[in-house]
Formats: structure tokens, sequence, C-alpha cells
């Protein structure tokens, strides 16, 4: 009984205490309530004296500790409210924050309450919680990498149809391991055309300038049975490479690059990097367009028919651009000049150079300084040169007999302003061969210089929001993605041997294909599109006169696929 | 047969009739679509510091139209200023709840077409801040070192001002472009040298300190503006008095002095500035309308041509900017008188002092 009476004391001033330091209002507010507290603690310390020989020596020395406590506390209380009572003295005007009105609203009391002991160690409580928590997370449920990265990657998922019939295969070697050819000829398939799979990060940040040291690793898997209509005979459309297992899996990207310039000053600044390894070679626009803007399924023809540009390469190139323009409307930027120039083995990916000379390629693009909301914004022209050597083999004893010229030369003019583009891209190659049958040839047989030549003019219009930076970034509560949508037309052509002669060179003709194709792209989530192509390809006349199975007059083609990313 | 004929056609013809009749002013739109240059803390869809966000808070315009079927769009934008010019360019924004001074001028500058129709707020104190181990004192040690501010928006601009009142240029300066987060975590890191950013929560937590503040100063801060799209408010003119006039009596609420504690808890949820930055840095403001004021007064047209000046002289416009024909009051004048406000809020003249002062009383009409 007396133990609880103690505490119910104790438990009053220190109520009162805590009281008095909320509601503190005046100087002589104060002085009231210390009284008040004063009285208290000297019944306190009236109670606390032995009262007689049952008195438990132990609780009266835990009474005397709580009245030393106690009278601690109501000196500090003291010394507060003579301060705070010298300060409000001295204030021109006492401060609107200490005078509660009758009708204070709730937000307006929680603002002049203090947090007690309590609430700071349950918030202290709370904290260690969550860093406790978050640390064996991290510990044993995040995976954790050595640099910076970011995992991301492509899939396409495609269903096809075309008429007349896709030709059936011929055995081959393809039909190796577990691969089976086109037994009959087909209308129609399901494909996984690509999967692919990447890493990037730093690997040193500069935090002072930017001038980072990053680097791309990338793999991309292909199904064998992906085959290509520009394929030039049956075997390889439809069997596509050979493998063991029946897909490929391939290094794509492996590169270190370094930027020169700062890239954290800001829009208005100049970028420069020098990139070293396996990565796409700057040449026109479409052989380097990724997979996610890209408008069409299939690629223009030239660039899957030309050497050099078609594939990544290894090497170094050196990417930059100058006299850039901000627009602050928007921060739009745009760049009087861009280039790239590099030095490549030109034998293409995962391959040391196959031959003594090395590959050459460049490319410089002018882009119109224009206000964002002006008509000529993003009208950019381009020229690219691509300088390589092929080999020239036997095809009988498979030996290189000579080193050939091989050079890739293209224009481009794109002129992209919402809802409108529109892109026309030329590319022409010319490739020194054998006059004669390869099958035959020798250092000393005599070449000439083959030229091919592509091109494609597409145009585009789309709706909805999905390609404007502030409404992709909106802030929402919940997976928010603005939806597009993009009609398309494309008209493609390429040539392989411009020569067009059957009576100097029966393969000059015959070897012309006109593709036209309309589209309909859906983008409705985040790296995720739903493509609809229709396609109709047209070959000229082969030397014979006769179209062949292979290589029929025409082709409608629809395909429909699934690209999504991670 | 020939009579289902002509009655088909008829019906076609008149349905085309109706779809392509021109929308008169007193049409309604289904849904507004309304702005905030700026966002919260991760992504989230709040913004504080205004009364306009007020506005979007405590729902008032969300109430003002329910009953019309007018659905409300907001949309927040963390690129802020410009990320709202880029919005209204492409004809996804209809209105505007308080845009700064530097991205409203480029946007005019490069042909965007808006009337402004009241003040979002105006005055504010600026703060100088820097790492909590830098030595700098004064803006002359950081000569040289690395600044950020967000580039394109209005913090911008009076970065510029601030150097320039310490006889500064950009040019003395490595000026990087990072957002409000980022220029926490940056000074919190050291990556940067210094900010114009309200600095106690930073103080509190041992990131950063404040070596100067200017307090309230009309010539380093300027006045927010909220606009509509011409075209909205040429086809909507009724919406848009009724949009005016909700956004009257939320600023007449939004100084009362009883609210105060409840807009500091309400803009905090935002993120973007703690409850510790609103509630010290509103604390030398004894009547809140001192900030949250509409008025579209010789003091913000001034400020507006200043802004303007200004943008030209540090050559982030290369066209001239006219404000002919841009500032509309007539739907603030409305408002104003249908709530009896006309002599509420202070009146400044063109350098910022008080020409006309408030009504005395804070009393509720």
């Amino acid at each position: 009984m007396h133990g609880f009476r103690t505490t119910a004391l104790a438990g009053a001033v220190l109520l009162a205490l805590s009281s008095a330091s909320a509601h503190a209002q005046s100087a002589a507010q104060l002085k009231n309530e210390l009284d008040a507290l004063r009285k208290q603690v000297q019944q306190l310390v009236e109670q606390a004296k032995p009262v007689g020989p049952t008195a438990d020596p132990k609780e009266v020395a835990d009474l005397r500790q709580q009245v030393k406590e106690l009278k601690e506390q109501l000196n500090v209380q003291a010394a507060t409210a003579t301060a705070t009572a010298t300060a409000a003295a001295a204030a021109a005007a006492p401060k609107p924050a200490t005078t509660l009105a009758v009708d204070a609203d709730q937000a307006t009391r929680d603002a002049n309450a203090p947090a007690t002991q309590a609430d700071i160690q349950g918030v202290r409580a709370d904290f260690e919680n969550y860093k406790y928590e978050t640390a064996r997370n991290f510990e044993r449920k995040v995976p954790s990498v050595t640099r910076n990265t970011t995992i991301g990657g492509t899939i396409q998922v495609r269903a096809s149809w075309q008429n007349p019939a896709q030709n059936a295969g011929v055995d081959n070697g393809a039909t190796g391991g577990n691969t089976t050819y086109q037994a009959t000829p087909r209308h129609t398939s399901f494909d996984v055309p690509s999967a692919t799979l990447s890493f990037a990060g730093n690997l040193f940040r500069d935090y002072k300038e930017g001038k980072n040291l990053s680097y791309l690793l990338g793999f991309a898997t292909g199904s064998n049975f992906a085959g290509s209509p520009q394929s030039t005979n049956s075997a390889t459309r439809t069997l596509g490479m050979s493998s063991s297992n029946g897909n490929q899996f391939n290094v794509t990207n492996a590169s270190l690059a370094y930027s020169f310039f700062p890239t954290n000053g800001g829009q208005e600044d100049p970028k420069g990097t020098l990139t070293a390894g396996q990565q796409l070679v700057p040449f026109g626009l479409e052989a380097q367009a990724n997979e996610e803007i890209r408008p069409v399924i299939n690629s223009a023809q030239f660039t899957s028919a030309l050497s050099g540009i078609n594939t990544r390469q290894i090497g170094l190139i050196y990417r930059g651009d100058s006299f850039v323009s901000v627009d602050y409307t928007n921060n739009y930027r745009s760049t009087l000049l861009e280039y790239a120039f590099g030095v490549v083995n030109g034998s293409g990916p995962n391959k040391s150079d196959n031959n003594g000379k090395k590959d050459w390629v460049g490319r410089v693009a002018f882009t119109l300084p224009a206000d964002y909301n002006s008509w000529p914004r993003e009208l950019k022209l381009g020229v690219s040169y691509y300088k390589g050597y092929n080999n020239l083999a036997n095809t009988t004893s498979n030996a290189v007999v000579q080193i050939a010229n091989s050079t890739r030369t293209g224009f481009d003019i794109s002129y992209t302003h919402l809802p409108f583009s529109v892109a026309y891209e030329f590319a022409q190659g010319k490739d020194d061969t054998f006059v004669g049958l390869a099958s035959a040839a020798t250092a000393s047989s005599p070449t000439f210089v083959k030229t091919s030549r592509g091109q494609y003019l597409n145009f585009g219009y789309t709706w909805g929001e999905q390609f404007l930076a502030s409404e992709k970034s909106l802030a929402k509560y919940d997976d928010y993605w603005p939806k597009s949508y993009q009609a398309f037309v494309r008209f493609d052509s390429f040539d392989a041997d411009t020569l067009n002669d059957a009576t100097a060179r029966a393969g000059s003709v015959g070897d012309k294909t006109f593709i036209t194709t309309l589209g309909l792209n859906a983008f409705f989530a985040e790296t995720t599109k739903l493509q609809v192509n229709y396609l109709l390809a047209r070959n000229d006349a082969p030397s014979t006169g006769v179209y062949t199975l292979d290589r029929p007059r025409k082709t409608q083609g629809l395909q429909v696929q699934f690209q999504y990313g991670f | 047969m020939q009579r289902r004929t002509l009655a088909v056609a008829l019906s076609a013809l008149a349905l085309l009739g109706l779809t392509s009749l021109p929308a008169s002013a007193e049409d309604k739109p289904t849904v507004i679509r309304i702005s905030f240059p700026g966002a919260g803390t991760g992504g989230r869809p709040l913004q504080g510091g205004s009364f306009p966000s007020n506005a979007h808070l405590f729902k008032e315009i969300d109430d003002e139209f329910k009953a019309d079927g007018i659905r409300i769009e907001w949309k927040f934008f963390p690129g802020a200023g410009p990320a709202l010019n880029e919005s209204y360019a492409n004809g996804l924004t209809d209105v505007a709840f308080g845009h700064g001074d530097l991205p409203l001028i480029v946007g005019r500058a490069t042909g965007l077409k808006h009337k402004i129709v009241l003040s979002s707020g105006r005055l504010g104190n600026s703060y100088f801040v820097v790492p909590a181990g830098s030595t700098a004192k004064s803006v002359a040690d950081l000569k040289g070192k690395r600044l950020a501010t967000f580039k394109g928006t209005a913090g911008q601009l009076t970065l510029y001002r601030w150097l320039d009142k310490f006889g500064f240029s950009d040019k003395d300066f490595r000026i990087i472009s990072l957002d409000n987060d980022s220029t926490k975590a940056a000074l919190a890191t050291n990556d940067i040298d210094g900010a114009n950013i309200t600095p106690f929560d930073l103080q509190a937590r041992g990131i950063a300190k404040s070596i100067l503040e200017i307090k309230d100063d009309p010539k380093i801060t300027r006045p927010g503006t909220v606009w509509v799209g011409e075209e909205f408010e040429a086809k909507y003119p009724q919406i848009v008095q009724r949009i005016v006039t909700r956004l009257v009596k939320v600023a007449y609420w939004s100084t009362q002095e009883a609210t105060r504690e409840k807009e500091f808890q309400a803009w905090a949820t935002s993120g973007s500035q703690a409850y510790i930055d609103y509630k010290k840095d509103w604390d030398s403001v004894p009547d809140l309308r001192t900030r949250i004021n509409p008025l579209l007064d010789e003091y913000y047209v001034a400020s507006l041509k200043s802004s303007i000046e200004e943008t030209k002289k540090f050559k982030l416009i290369r066209k001239d900017v006219s404000i002919d024909g841009w500032i509309e009051p007539k739907y603030l004048n409305q408002a104003l008188k249908d709530l009896k406000l006309e002599d509420y809020w202070p009146q400044y003249d063109a350098d910022g002092k008080v020409k006309i002062a408030a009504r005395s009383t804070l009393a509720a009409n």
C-alpha cells in the first residue's frame, strides 16, 4: 500500500512536470505551477520519512532516491521557466505558436505538443528495427554485384504467316544436334526470334565531373528457325545457323566506355566518349537502332545484306557532339554536329581480325538548331562511311587468295516531330568480286567492283504519350505508363548488284527485292509493345525469266510480335 | 427499301452534323487536366508549399466540378516547369497551378500560348546551403566550385540573382543540374559545394548548413503563376472563372492563422520538403497573406518584366517576350468581387513595397 501510494505520488509529480513543460504559457503561470509542484514534492518528502519500526529500509532508500531525482528535475524545470520568462519579456511580441486558441484544430495542437522521451524511444526503436530488417534482407535476399550494374533484356515472341508458303529446306549441316530441317513448305510459324540480356554500369563513377568509365555486356539468343526472307536460299532461310542444341547464344556487346567530357554538368555540355570492345557500328540510322525504338519488325534489307555494317564489330570508336543548344522550354537538347569515327577488325563479333588490315568507320550528322516548339525541330541529316577489307577465298580449297576492298557509303535524313516522323536512308556497297568462278580463284584472278544499293523510306504517325519524357515520368502511385500507338508505312528496296544487265552479268538481275510494310505498333507498357506488320515483297525476274519456289515473284506476309523488355 | 436507305442516310448526316458542330463557349469539358511543376519524393503525385497545392490536397477543385461530372486529371511532373511546358506543348495540359518564372517565360518565348489568370504566391526566404563540413562562409569562398540548381526552373534564375548580388556570374562557378532530392543527396555526399535549398531538415540531420539567408526579398524570388491554355480559356470561360474563384477561396482559407499547421503538415506529405522546413521557413511570416497572395498587382507585372530581362541577360532565351495580352486579370477581379475580398490582400508596388495595405482584420467574410 505504501509502495502504491509512493508510486502514485511520484507519477503525479512526473505528470505535473511534463504538463508544465507542455503548457508553459507565461512566467506567472509557470510560477504557480512550480509552487504547486514544490508542495507536492514536500508532501512526498514527508511521507518518505520513516514512520515506524516496520518501515522497510530498502523502500525508504528507494523513496529518498526518487525524491532526489524529482528535486533535480524540479530545478531543471525552474531554470527553464526562468529562461522562458526572460525571453518572453524580452520579445517584442508573443510567439503565435505558444498561444493556442481554444478551438485550435488537431494539427495546431499536435504542432505545439512536445514529444516525450517515450515517443522518442518509440521512434528510435522503430528506426533500429527498420535498420536491422533492411540489413538482414540485403544480406540474405538481395543479389549483389561488385560494381554498379543495371540488368536488362528484350524478348520477342512472334507469329507469322506468308503466302506463297515458305519453301521446304534441304538437309545440310545445320541438322546436326537436335535440330531438324523444314520438311515441307509452310505458311505459318511461331518463333522466339530474339532474347537478349544486358548488363551495364559504372566501373568508375566520377562524382565531381561525371567523366565516368562504364561498361556494357550483352548476350543474345536466336532460334535456329528465325530465318530471314532475305536469305538467298531455302536452307539458310529455314534452318538458320548450325548449332548443337537448337539455338545460338552469343556475346553481342562487350565494351568499356570512357567519357572525356563532363556528363553531370547539364544538357548544354558537349559529349565525347571513347568505346573499346565489341559494339554496334556508327553507320546510318537503322543499323545502330536498338530493338526498343525500331518501328518495323524486320530491319531494312541493306542492314543485313551489307557486310561490315550488318554486325557488331570489335575495335575502338569515339562518339561525340558539338555546338549544343538547349531550349529551356523543356530542356530540349539539340546538337548541330554529331560525329563518330573508329577502327575495327571488320571480321564481325566474337572473332579476331581475319586479315592484316583494319576497317575504318566514320559518321557525321547535323541537326538543325531549333526551339522545341518550332517545326524544323529534330530535322537531322547524316552521312556515313565504312572502309573495309574482305577476304576472297577459293571456295574449293577454302583458302583466302586475295584481300579485297569493301566500302560502304550512306546518307540519311530524318524528321521526328511528333506525331509525324519521316526517315529516309540510302546505303551503297562496293565490293571487289571475282570475275570468274570463286571455286577456281587464285591470287591473280581478276576482280570487278560490284555495287549494291539499299534504301528505305519510312512514314510514321504516332499518337499517345509514351515518347514524351514529361508524361513518361509523371508522378503516380500505381505502375503507370502512358500508351502510344504508331502507324507506319515503309518502302524498302535492295539491289545486290546494280548493273542489272543479264547479258553482261547474269547474276545482276533477279537480285532485287522491294518490300512494302504496313504496320501498327501499340506501346502499352514500359518497354513492351505489340507489333503487327503486313508485308508485300516483290522480287525482280531472274535472268532465266522463271521465278522459283525459293524466290517467288511476290510474297505476302503477316507478322504479329510481342516485344517486351525488363 | 429505298425509304430505309434514306432514313439511314439522313441519320448519318444528322450524326455528322452534330459531331461537327463547333464547340460553343457554354460547353463543359469532360476532363480538366491540371498540372503542377513538381512532384513528391519517390514520384508521389503530391506537392506542397502553395495555396494551389492546397486546392489539390484538400480536394477543392474536385469538389467544385463533382456535380457537373467533370473529372479532374492531376498531373505532377518530377521534371518540374520544363516538363510542364512539354506537356502543354503537346496538348496534354489545360491549366498550370504554379509555374516558375523561367519556364513560364521561355515557354512563351518559344510559342506557347497561355493566359495568366492569377499568381500562385510570392516572396519567401532563400538560403545558400553548403555541406556540413564546408569551411565556406560566403559566396566568394565558393568561387570555382560546384553549385547545383535544377536548370530550366525558377531556381536557376534565383541562383543567378544570388551570384549577381555578390558580384559573380554563372561563369565563375561550375553549375550542374540536379533536382531537389538529388541536391540533398549531393550535399550529403559532398558532391556539390553549394546550392539554394531550404536547410532546416538537412541541418537537423547534420548533412548541411546554411551560410547565408535572404528573407522575403522581392528582388531575389519572383511570384509563381497560375495559367490556363488560350484554347481552353476561349472555349470554357465559365469553367475558368469557377477554377479561379475556387482558387481564390482556397487562397483566403490558406491565409487563416488557424490553418497554418494544417497546411504545413499537408504540404510535408509530399516529402520534397520536410515539415520542419515549412515550419521554420514560415516562422518569419506572421501574416500568411504576405506570401499567399494571388494578386496580379504592380509587383507581379514588374517582376515578370524583370524576369524576362534577366532571362535574356543570362542568354536563356533568344527571342524577345512581350507581356501584351498575356495577363488576363478579369477572372481574378470577378472572383475577388464575388467573394468580397478586393481589399483582403496587400497590394505591392513595382519595387515590392506595400502600396495598399491589406484589410486589417483576418475575420471571415
